[in-house]
């Protein structure tokens, strides 16, 4: 695969990288940088100023060394080197009695090879006391460093002249290949000793001025505070020499360290091994520069199409195998997983050959690069695999994160409210008891510590924030609550019109919300359906009912001119009459028919004025006195002498009295009396009419108000049957009740209004029709 | 003789009404819609019509309109429709009289009539000057001789009746309640409710009405009063 190739050109540069930074790490003086790979010559270098500082360092170990070792210019084995007491006796030992003892325990010293070899390795022989050493002749600042209390300065004899052994050893080193031996180093040293002794050394007889104006020299002494040296960078060991004066106002000519190198290099060395390898060396730091900048170029450039391989395709191009359906939480864990399974192994293989391969000191330098670059791969991998999750947009989907939040918010929008209030409850003082709990920790901690007090602030603001949003989600929830109450009351007081606006609302309150609004709605809907269908009812009686009376019009018409007509027959005469008192019966039936239903459905305009009921009850007494007297009825009227005022129309009431004084006209018993009543009580003023039914009345009071149902089931006499409908319907469309009641033949009909309070007189005068 | 004209897309009632007005002596034209009646109109003289509302072509209301743009002959509206609004609607455009479906032949008749003399004898009576004659629409009242006339035609009132109508055309829109009239009229104050004034004035709206339950002149106003209508 294409990818696949990026990926080894990315790896192989990575490993270019590795390759020049290991190089230029390893190979170069450490702490001098890249920057001598500019310097021509070796002397020029930092290599060469730490090989002189290594120089200087072993000379003025080798000076306190031949102060110590040396009488008279050359090595005396007599000489005293370390004072010790053991057990309240105080001891001198000579170098001649240490290196004998070393003998003993089998530390052999060759002259020749400046090697130390060991025999054998016994452990102290018995009566080895512990020594208490109280100076070493070879450590002249002994005293200065001289860690007092007890223990302190305490060790055996074997130690003491094994130390002395490998002192030795390095004093015969340094001799040998600096002294006795000609060399491309010259170096001239004077100071004045602990015990004011001076102390000369050479292994030059040229004159310091001649070194200075030829070769690379450096000059440091003890009246100066700085070196005189012509060595880049300057080697710092130099300067250490100054502490070996006893003080600042010691004779410059008596104190002071002259070193030099002669970069004609006439003599095999290490100067010399050094130069002839410059060339070679300068050419691996150009060549690692070139690796180092080479490989971090080229990772960047197969870093670009790896990135682009899964970012520039469409996302129905990806093909996800089966890691990708791991979330990606459980990818990086299982990645953490392979990293440290991968940190064990290579401990255990590569690392191993490390060791094979390179020198101790670069072991941990190669264990810190193994490492990095497991880490690399590693990260690499899992940036990969985001980009490819990213790009087929399952890097949130997929992720455990994501799965917890759905779960999460499954939960809550399914679990009842009680179990999500609990939740809820529960997290939000959890979280205050925490930032509380930490606050006071903080809060109690040092004082001084600005970290203390930034940590206690930020929980409390954190605390302080927490609680205002919970406040102010409870508080928008209480007013979404009392908003939704508000509504249902409006509801259930019959307001469907009202509707919650929704965007004052989220969450669970939102779905309430939407679901009363829903339950209005559709109440409305069916409401106003009803009243539709109802007036269409209405509209459709009317209709028909003018359909009929055309055709009814020529019937009463022409039965009235047979009449005219005088017939001498009786029984056509009787015919004729039932045709006559049929076809006015027709014409009440279609025009109660067409004021029955507008009544019922509500289809019909009032005029609402302040009228006097008693006025209107005399006055429809008056109507019916005749039809009254006709029928036999003896009419009983009490009424209050007062008015008493309703608001109403007059013209519907009276049509609802007629009803009623009708009713009453043709269903009473002959020779009986009617009464009509107007009772108030302050409040209401109730008129009654009663009379003693002629039939008998087998039916509900309810039954009688319905449609078509009359007193006398066998309908024979005249009327529609929709005189008790019609009242109750125009009575109650003005407010009123309207109640019948029925008691053995005792027929009783209520209509029942609030009385009007204002005073009357006023508004009589403007009524009119 | 005085001619009508009939116009209703129902022929039978046409024809019933032909025999009604016919039988009293006039004249009848008859015509089933609208254009059949302007035409008729274009050709003769007419005394009064009688207009169905709902007929096909140009209906009741248009040629009302019609006819109104040229003439001012009676107009009566004979319609099935019985709503307070179509009546209004009827006399609004300037028909002089409406009767609903199915009607009374009789009632018909004597409207007929009223009109008809309201429209050709109305000068003779309300001729007659001075401040003792009371007019309104077709009711006169002539205090002199304290006669009453209803579209030229003398009506016999009992005094008391006589007395109430008087008031009341007197004081014509102004609505009177029971105690009001009995105070007026018997000088003496209204004790208790009585409806001895309900009762005359029934009287006297079967005498001056054609219909009493459906009263031109002397108005019931439910629950209120009475009054005279204003015309």
């Amino acid at each position: 695969m294409k990818k696949n190739f990026w990926i080894i050109l990315h790896s192989i540069s990575v490993l270019l990288f590795i390759a020049g930074l290991s190089i230029l790490y390893l190979g170069s003086p450490y702490g001098y940088g890249v920057s001598w790979i500019n310097d021509k010559k070796y002397e020029d270098s930092p290599k060469f100023s730490a090989q002189v500082d290594e120089d200087i360092e072993k000379l003025l170990a080798y000076t306190r060394l031949a102060d110590a070792f040396e009488s008279e210019g050359s090595l005396n084995m007599d000489n005293i080197v370390v004072d010790a007491e053991n057990n309240g006796e105080y001891i001198s030992y000579t170098l001649r009695e240490l290196i004998s003892t070393a003998q003993k325990y089998g530390y052999y010293f060759n002259p020749k090879t400046h090697d130390v070899t060991t025999v054998s390795s016994g452990s102290s022989p018995a009566g080895d006391g512990s020594l208490r050493i109280t100076y070493k002749y070879y450590e002249p600042d002994y005293f200065d460093n001289l860690p007092y209390g007890p223990g302190q300065g305490i060790t055996t004899l074997k130690d003491l002249s094994v130390e002395v052994v490998n002192k030795l050893a390095e004093y015969y080193d340094f001799r040998d290949n600096y002294i006795s031996k000609p060399c491309n180093l010259s170096f001239s040293i004077r100071y004045t000793g602990a015990f004011g002794d001076q102390s000369s050394y050479s292994n030059t007889t040229t004159s310091l001025s001649k070194l200075q104006d030829t070769e690379k020299y450096i000059y440091v002494s003890a009246s100066e505070a700085d070196a005189d040296t012509n060595i880049d960078p300057v080697p710092e060991k130099a300067l250490t020499f100054l502490s070996m004066t006893p003080d600042d106002d010691a004779d410059p000519d008596d104190n002071f360290l002259f070193v030099s190198v002669n970069t004609a290099y006439p003599y095999e060395d290490a100067y010399k091994a050094a130069a002839e390898d410059f060339s070679g060396d300068l050419f691996m730091a150009y060549f690692a520069v070139f690796l180092l900048i080479g490989g971090i170029v080229l990772a960047i450039i197969t870093f670009i199409p790896i990135v682009r391989f899964d970012l520039g395709r469409d996302r129905s191009e990806i093909v996800l195998t089966a890691s990708d359906r791991l979330p990606f939480g459980i990818y990086v864990i299982l990645s953490a997983i392979f990293y440290v399974l991968l940190i064990v192994i290579g401990d255990r293989t590569a690392l191993r050959v490390a060791h094979v391969l390179f020198p101790a000191e670069q072991w941990v330098y190669w264990r810190r690069m193994l490492h990095a670059v497991i880490l690399y791969a590693v990260a690499f991998g899992v940036f990969v695999d985001m980009l490819r999750r990213y790009k087929a947009g399952i890097l949130w989907s997929g992720s455990l994160l994501a799965r917890l939040f759905k779960n999460l918010s499954d939960y809550i929008s399914h679990a009842n409210i009680s179990g999500v209030l609990i939740l809820t409850y529960g997290s939000f003082v959890a979280l205050n008891i925490i930032c509380a709990g930490l606050f006071v920790y903080f809060f109690l901690q040092d004082g001084t510590n600005t970290i203390n007090d930034v940590a206690a602030t930020a929980c409390l603001v954190l605390l302080g924030v927490t609680d205002i949003i919970v406040f102010s989600l409870l508080f928008t929830g209480a007013k979404a609550e009392e908003r939704i109450e508000k509504a249902i009351d409006s509801l259930s007081s019959g307001d469907i019109g009202h509707m919650i606006p929704l965007d004052e609302f989220k969450g669970r309150g939102l779905k309430t919300a939407e679901k009363i609004n829903h339950i209005s709605t559709g109440l409305r809907e069916a409401i106003n359906e009803q009243v539709k269908s109802e007036r269409l009812k209405a509209d459709l009686i009317t209709n028909v009912s003018h359909d009929i009376k055309t055709p009814l019009t020529s019937i009463i018409n022409y039965v009235d001119l047979i009449k005219r007509e005088h017939i001498d027959n009786e029984r056509l005469n009787s015919y004729i009459e039932v045709l006559d008192n049929k076809s006015k019966r027709l014409k009440t039936l279609t025009e109660d028919l067409v004021e029955a239903s507008k009544a019922s459905s509500g289809n019909l305009k009032l005029e609402i004025n302040s009228i006097d009921f008693v006025e209107l009850v005399l006055q429809t007494n008056a109507e019916f006195e005749d039809k009254f007297t006709a029928a036999g009825l003896d009419l009983v009227c009490s009424v209050p002498d007062s008015s008493v005022m309703i608001d109403a129309d007059g013209r519907r009431l009276w049509r609802v009295l007629e009803n009623l004084y009708n009713n009453a006209a043709k269903y009473a018993l002959e020779h009986t009396r009617v009464y009509v009543d107007i009772v108030t009580d302050g409040d209401t003023v109730s008129f009654t009419i009663k009379n003693i039914s002629a039939g008998k009345l087998n039916i509900s009071p309810d039954e009688l108000t319905e449609r078509f149902v009359r007193g006398d089931v066998s309908r024979a006499t005249e009327g529609s049957g929709l005189g008790l409908s019609i009242a109750q319907s125009l009575t109650r469309l003005q407010g009123g009740e309207f109640i019948i009641e029925i008691d053995g033949d005792l027929y009783k009909a209520t209509v029942r209004f609030p009385v009007k309070k204002e005073a009357p007189a006023a508004e009589v005068e403007e009524s009119n029709d | 003789m005085q001619t009508i004209l009939v116009c209703d897309d129902d022929k039978e009632i046409v024809e019933a009404t032909a025999i009604y007005l016919g039988g009293e002596g006039f004249e009848v034209l008859k015509a089933y819609d609208g254009y059949d009646a302007l035409k008729i109109l274009e050709d003769r003289s007419v005394d009064l019509i009688i207009m169905d509302v709902m007929m096909p072509g140009l209906d009741g209301i248009r040629t009302t309109l019609k006819i109104r743009e040229t003439s001012s002959v009676p107009i009566i509206i004979l319609s099935a429709k019985s709503e307070d609004t179509d009546k209004i609607l009827g006399l609004n455009i300037g028909a002089d009289d409406y009767l609903t479906k199915p009607f009374n032949p009789l009632e018909l008749v004597a409207r007929v009539k009223s009109q008809l003399r309201r429209y050709t004898q109305l000068g003779n009576i309300g001729g007659s000057t001075g401040n003792s004659v009371y007019r309104c629409g077709g009711l006169t009242i002539n205090d002199d001789n304290k006669e009453v006339f209803v579209d030229g035609e003398q009506v016999k009132l009992t005094p008391i009746e006589y007395n109430i109508l008087l008031l009341l055309v007197k004081n014509a829109g102004k609505v009177f309640s029971i105690d009001e009239i009995y105070e007026q009229i018997w000088n003496e104050e209204a004790i208790g409710a009585d409806n001895t004034v309900a009762v005359h004035i029934r009287h006297i709206r079967e005498k001056i009405e054609i219909n009493p339950r459906e009263p031109r002149y002397l108005k019931v106003v439910w629950g209120v009063g009475y009054k005279i209508e204003k015309q």
